[in-house]
């Protein structure tokens, strides 16, 4: 059974992309066959993997927009296991031009569930607005993980989240389940952290209180390689706290 | 020192707050029948909160809808429009305004047909509607 997982938070800048695509890269690194699914027009997903994104070839967006087969915009990465659904700028019209239909916020959901995929997990990167494309992500999703900073605003962009998954189970995908909250840029010594941590374990329960991602510098070069942490910094804290968390993602099925 | 300015500062917000003002249902997950899933953490035996979710899953999906017909119709998207209307009257018939903005949504896609039918069904239910009397009077107007 494939797992299809979405990391997602409106707000902007909260390590979304550097936990999808290290979280990919992990679960790669432990044979399991992954796919990552850039949905941002920023392309950042893409980027990180050392790709160039390119709105000649066909990619996520061609896909929503009808204009090719799932087969045909998986590409292989230089990773094993690994593949990706590239972005390019062209996505960003889809995001514009919105909808023309209800029934569009499931265009991702069809083509994804349409068939069986020969994969283990599909990793999702959407935009931080909640627009057609982060919709799209979350109706086609089984599981949502909130990558968040230990701060006080964040935490009120987290309880935007959670009440945006219950319109999201209400409206169009019953079956989509928050996996947990990811502590990131993460910092254990200053108060505001240990509160914090505390709300979402009584809020939600210890199993929702994901391992954090600790503040560091080679998490933010690597994706200026094009290199995943597991390729720039293999040794690094990054890295460490990376594996822990596709760890804990593993075994909470 | 670290403890004294703690004893300083007034209570905080809490999530709980923060989710309880913005309306969310506040549920702790089930812990020991194997039970995670968020959005069915309420549904092993807890019915009467499982019922409150339900009912509270109800009026957000309607309001959701409401507003985003709403939105494609400011937005010169009558297709788009007349899709979430028509879902919302799926779930919930007897929604007038719903009902309503589905005739001006049907109107400007050309089918001023049904438009009339959708709003006398509404005359149905209010014989006294006055937006849909007024609408009404706008479709024989225009010879519908
Ligand atoms: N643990 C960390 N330590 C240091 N820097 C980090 C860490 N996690 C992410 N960063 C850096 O923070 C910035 C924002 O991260 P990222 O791009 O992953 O966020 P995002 O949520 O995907 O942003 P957007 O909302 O724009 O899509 C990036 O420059 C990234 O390299
Ligand atoms: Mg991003």
């Amino acid at each position: 059974m494939t797992r299809h997982i979405v990391f997602a938070n409106r707000k902007g800048g909260c390590a979304k992309t550097t936990t999808a695509v290290n979280v990919a890269h992990s679960l790669a690194l432990k044979n399991y066959r992954v796919l990552l699914m850039d949905l941002d027009p920023q392309a950042h997903a893409t980027l990180s993997l050392g790709m160039v994104p390119n709105p000649g070839v066909p990619n996520i967006y061609t896909l929503l927009d009808g204009g090719a087969n799932l087969e045909d915009v998986i590409y292989p990465s230089r990773i094993a296991n690994l593949s990706i659904i590239p972005s390019s700028r062209n996505l960003s019209v889809v995001e514009i031009e919105g909808p023309c239909f209800s029934a569009d916020e499931h265009r991702l959901s069809e083509v994804l569930h349409s068939k069986k995929m020969d994969m283990d997990y599909v990793i999702m990167d959407p935009p931080p607005s909640v627009g057609t494309l982060s919709v799209n992500a979350l109706a086609a999703s089984e599981e949502v993980y909130i990558p968040m900073p230990m701060h006080f605003l964040a935490m009120e962009g987290l309880a935007e989240m959670v009440r945006l998954i219950y319109q999201i189970n209400a409206a169009w995908n019953p079956g989509l389940s928050l996996g947990g909250i990811i502590p990131t840029f993460y910092n254990k010594n200053t108060r505001i952290t240990k509160e914090i941590e505390g709300d979402i374990v009584q809020t939600f329960g210890e199993k929702f209180l994901a391992p954090p991602i600790r503040q560091n510098v080679a998490l933010a070069e690597a994706p200026g390689h094009g290199l995943t942490i597991f390729e720039y910094a293999p040794k690094s804290i990054g890295a460490l706290d990376y594996d822990a968390l596709a760890s804990f993602i593993d075994e909470r099925h | 020192m670290t403890e004294n300015c703690q004893n300083s500062i007034p209570s905080r917000v809490t999530l709980k707050d923060l989710l309880m003002q913005k309306n969310v249902p506040v549920s702790r997950p089930a812990q020991d029948n194997g039970q995670e899933g968020f959005n069915r953490n309420c549904s092993c035996d807890q019915y009467s909160c499982d019922q409150e979710i339900a009912s509270h899953r109800l009026m957000q999906i309607t309001d959701t809808l409401f507003k985003r017909g709403v939105a494609a119709l400011k937005d010169d998207r009558p297709c788009c429009a007349r899709g979430f209307f028509e879902t919302l009257l799926a779930v919930e018939p007897d929604h007038i305004k719903a009902r309503l903005n589905l005739s001006v949504a049907l109107s400007r896609m050309g089918d001023h047909k049904g438009a009339r039918t959708v709003l006398e069904g509404v005359l149905v239910n209010e014989p006294d509607n006055a937006i849909a009397l007024q609408n009404l009077e706008v479709l024989d107007s225009i010879g519908f």
